[in-house]
């Protein structure tokens, strides 16, 4: 079994399940030696090579059953991410081809139109072009449809909703550390449908697609047993850190905090509040020639205060800001069409086709998440 | 009156020789490279090049008579083999940590240097750190008192370069308990005194350790607890309890000594100042670590980490796989499915 993408948060679960429940054989190929020190407490063959060079891909492959899939492009270059998630899959496919095996590919429900309210199956209509995560993710998950039909390569495309469980980036870790440093918006008061997976049902989805007769050619949307709204979701997250940190907005309130954040300041206010808290370059500025006017002419107005007062420093050490001055983190216009909408993402497929049944509760799921929050030392 | 170079070879040219030993060693007026050796000779041959030594090799065979010091940094398994074959023709070797992986091949490796009375030095850098000394220090000095207490949280995540997937082995790096855990122990040893393990758990299954915690004691009986991830962001001091006060010291740099009396409602907090080593931290500390054993080999004063030394650590770190258990989370396979009641996906 290769995997692609394994030092990630879907793909090490991926890669413990296949050694410790399948007993397989398992090779990874990651970019980085020390990206792979947690793989490495399982028997796994280690290879380093990026998925965009074919001839590590090809040769990671040699002797595989089954290629998973599980890369995501990352990093601030967008040509990079849609290189590794589009190239990245035709590699793939052409070293599983050599070697006779089987693609599973993880894809995500972003390639489909999330309508505003109703369900979402694999016969839903494609997302429109426009945001480049799911442009690539669908040009990935069609050229390997497509390569797998031409070259008679049996590729299966598993489209999980929102993954979340212990290790978890996007939902997991960095809503931890937003609600711990800033206070974030609730769009539409959190009335939107997370459709929420736990991690462990996406990598059973995954080992049911590797073994079935029924899943070459198909593509599968694997969700959870339950639609929490996003006010749930985000509440666990909340709950664990003993914070209540969200502040309900409409979608309106949310595009307008938006276009006043994009907007540039003005460098007074930023100025004065600078020459408040440093003495010393207070003192620099006022040893001027302009700031000594400066200081003649204010004499006893209120405007002193501003320049001259010595206030007390700070006092030292960590102090948790109050509430209030937590800043509120606004929401690119996207997201916040993204986080309103009530559409549930249905699996029938999946149960029909591979047998899939979601395990976990949310309540489950987040208790185990919760106990990992607090190991990995992300509840503060 | 100015003696000629020692003339040095660097055995195994990874990416720490590379970037740590080689610029030492070529900094220092002391020695000279004349050889690199490593198993690809493509390899040795590159960096001799870079480093106008004369002779590039795949073995270190050719050495004895050509060198007077080696530095030995290649892959664990093969530190005592190369050690004692040098030791035993007369050249002195600085070896990288671990010296080896366990006390017997370390016996052996103690043996052959002092058939010869060749120099044998244990590369555990970490001392040489300035807090690291100061820590020795106060603690040589007893100006705590008797300790009671003693508590490691450290991330030992990819912080040094690793240019093969061979240092995920255990033949030649090893998990986080063997490559940085063996740093944690020798300090400990050095500044607290002898050490036993008293229980010992890691995450390896089937491959090596990302996480561990171990459990030990010091001679009169004070517990120790030092917990090890590879990847978890943890506190990265270590806290020392004693008799008449407790004093946290910082790992990583900047490093923080932090410094409370018992009874008392004040800390002390602050660095421990060395332009030098703040000038170029990781160059100083190598350049140290070479002066050290070259004024051994020099002068005959034992060097900082020789042998007897250097075994310590690891025997304490055979004793803690030796005892090993598993540690499991509650959210690892099969625990997760257990926790909802079921024996399976």
């Amino acid at each position: 079994m290769l995997v692609l993408g394994a030092s990630g948060f879907l793909g090490d679960r991926l890669v413990e399940r296949l050694v410790l429940e399948r007993r397989a054989r398992v090779r990874v190929l990651v970019r980085r030696v020390m990206g792979a020190v947690r793989l490495a407490r399982l028997p796994v063959e280690v290879l380093t090579g990026d998925v965009v060079d074919a001839h590590a891909v090809a040769a990671a492959a040699e002797d595989c059953d089954v290629v998973f899939n599980c890369v995501k492009g990352t990093g601030a270059d967008a040509s990079l991410r849609r290189a590794a998630d589009v190239n990245g899959v035709r590699h793939a496919v052409e070293a599983a081809r050599e070697q006779g095996a089987r693609v599973v590919h993880v894809s995500t429900m972003a390639v489909y139109d999330l309508p505003r309210d109703g369900e979402v199956d694999e016969l839903s209509p494609p997302a429109p072009r426009g945001d480049p995560y799911s442009d690539a993710k669908r040009e990935g998950e069609r050229l390997a449809l497509a390569l797998g039909s031409r070259h008679g390569v049996p590729v299966v495309v598993v489209q999980p909703t929102v993954i979340y469980g212990p290790n978890a980036g996007v939902h997991g870790a960095e809503i931890l550390e937003e609600l711990r440093t800033s206070r974030m918006l609730l769009i539409d008061g959190g009335a939107g449908v997370c459709n929420a997976v736990y991690v462990d049902d996406v990598v059973t989805a995954l080992l049911l697609a590797a073994t079935s007769d029924r899943a070459p050619g198909e593509r599968f949307l694997v969700s959870g047993p339950e639609y929490p709204t996003w006010r749930e979701f985000i509440g666990c997250f909340e709950r664990m850190l003993g914070v209540s940190r969200t502040v309900p907005v409409s979608e309106a309130e949310a595009l307008a905090l938006w276009r006043r954040s994009r907007r540039r300041p003005w460098l007074a206010p930023d100025l004065l509040r600078l020459l408040r808290e440093d003495r010393a370059l207070r003192r620099r500025v006022l040893a001027t020639r302009e700031g000594a006017l400066a200081r003649r002419l204010v004499g006893h107005t209120p405007l002193r205060s501003l320049l001259g007062g010595a206030r007390a420093p700070a006092p030292p050490g960590p102090a948790a800001p109050p509430e209030e001055e937590l800043p509120l983190a606004p929401a690119r216009p996207w997201l916040v069409h993204y986080l309103a909408k009530r559409a549930r993402v249905r699996h029938e497929k999946a149960r029909a086709l591979l047998g899939y049944e979601p395990a976990f509760s949310l309540a489950d799921g987040m208790c185990l998440t919760e106990q990992w929050a607090r190991v990995a030392g992300l509840l503060g | 009156m100015s003696e000629r170079p020692l003339r040095a070879a660097v055995v195994g040219c990874g990416a720490v020789t590379e970037r740590y030993h080689l610029p030492a060693l070529l900094a220092s007026p002391d020695v000279e490279v004349v050889a690199c050796v490593d198993p690809s000779l493509e390899r040795a041959r590159s960096l001799a090049e870079r480093v106008r030594a004369p002779l590039a090799l795949d073995g270190h065979a050719g050495l004895a008579g050509s060198v007077d010091l080696a530095l030995v940094a290649a892959p664990n398994a093969v530190h005592e083999r190369i050690a004692v074959d040098l030791l035993s023709a007369g050249v002195h070797v600085l070896v990288e940590k671990p010296m080896a992986r366990s006390a017997a091949e370390c016996d052996r490796m103690i043996e052959a240097a002092a058939a010869t009375g060749a120099v044998l030095s244990v590369g555990h850098a970490y001392r040489h750190y300035p807090v690291a000394r100061f820590a020795h220090e106060l603690f040589a000095a007893g100006a705590l008192g008797a300790v009671r207490r003693v508590d490691v949280r450290q991330n030992a995540g990819g912080r040094w370069p690793a240019a093969s997937t061979a240092v995920l082995t255990r033949e030649a790096g090893g998990g986080v308990l063997l490559d940085i855990g063996v740093h944690t122990l020798d300090l400990l040893l050095w500044w607290l005194g002898d050490l036993r393990v008293v229980a010992y758990r890691d995450d390896a299954a089937g491959g090596v350790e990302s996480e561990c915690e171990a459990e030990l004691e010091l001679g009169g009986g004070a517990p120790v607890a030092v917990e090890l991830s590879r990847t978890r962001n943890l506190r990265d001091t270590t806290i020392v309890k004693c008799e008449r006060g407790v004093v946290e010291i910082g790992i990583y740099e900047p490093a923080v000594v932090r410094l409370a009396m018992v009874g008392g409602g004040t800390t002390l907090a602050g660095g421990v100042p060395d332009a030098e080593f703040e000038r170029a931290p990781v160059q100083t500390l190598f350049a140290r670590q070479l002066a050290d054993v070259v004024a051994a080999v020099r002068h005959g004063a034992p060097p900082l980490v020789g042998g007897r030394e250097g075994r310590r650590a690891v025997a304490l770190v055979e004793e803690c796989y030796a005892l090993r258990r598993p540690l499991r989370r509650p959210w690892d396979y099969p625990e997760a499915y257990a926790a909802i009641g079921r024996t399976g996906p």
